[in-house]
């Protein structure tokens, strides 16, 4: 793909394990973030993404959140975003993945 | 840079996806496409180019791209011979107040291209010696 790397980090806030990913979410790096997700989805209470640096989201990667929000779900836990900016955020709305996540602008609205 | 103003074949497979994609970008700037347009242009180019390699063909089979600047629009044309299928029918669970268990995960893609360009048409004709989809995309560029 086009030479972009998705690089990941974990810390606590609020309560929240905060999974922070920077890059593309896109079809060349939706199953790696979707593997680091659903582990992380699968042993924490509470767990927001950070997409503060996230540059670019396509429906790949909207697959992915909403993988991982039904995986949640189903195991009643707890998943949202937090942080998207300018055109990610726009991707966000206009599929109506906003709501349905529960979308925070930042992670000070956990 | 391939010159995509005319029609241009590739195998439609997923090892040659970054190939089309990084040709595409490229007649897109040569065009003038403005740097805050690139962002839709590639959700459009990744969501019709990876249904076409998914699910066009059974076995590989080629995608034709032409993109230029048709006035005051770039404009994206993908072609295939795979199985008729038109994506601006598809209607998928992605609205509000829906469930996440309703949710669809297909259908996204589309949803999204037809949110952010301008214009976009779909045919099923002769083309190139065969029954074609042709999918067609404009943005403007201003």
């Amino acid at each position: 793909m086009a030479n972009e790397v998705v690089q990941k980090e974990t810390k606590w806030e609020n309560g929240w394990l905060v999974w922070s990913v920077e890059g593309r979410i896109d079809i060349s790096t939706a199953d790696l973030v979707y593997q680091s997700g659903e582990e992380i989805v699968g042993r924490e209470e509470k767990t927001v993404l950070d997409m503060s640096k996230v540059t670019y989201i396509s429906s790949a990667g909207l697959r992915v959140l909403l993988r991982l929000l039904k995986k949640a779900k189903k195991e009643g836990r707890e998943f949202t975003v937090a942080g998207a900016g300018g055109v990610v955020e726009t991707v966000l709305t206009d599929s109506n993945m906003d709501t349905l996540l529960n979308m925070r602008k930042s992670l000070d609205e956990l | 840079m391939k010159d995509l103003s005319a029609w241009q074949d590739y195998p439609a497979t997923r090892e040659m996806y970054d190939t089309m994609r990084e040709d595409i970008l490229a007649n897109a700037q040569a065009a003038g496409i403005p740097e805050r347009k690139e962002f839709t242009l590639e959700l459009g180019i990744e969501e019709m180019l990876i249904n076409i390699i998914t699910y066009a063909y059974d076995a590989p089979g080629p995608v034709w791209i032409r993109a230029r600047r048709e006035g005051d629009f770039f404009r994206l044309d993908f072609a295939d011979h795979g199985r008729p299928f038109n994506p601006l029918t598809e209607e998928r669970c992605h609205s509000k107040g829906r469930t996440v268990e309703d949710w669809e995960e297909g259908g996204l893609g589309i949803h999204l291209v037809r949110k952010s360009f301008d214009r976009i048409a779909y045919a099923y004709e002769d083309f190139q010696g065969g029954k074609a989809n042709i999918l067609s995309l404009w943005l403007k560029l201003t």
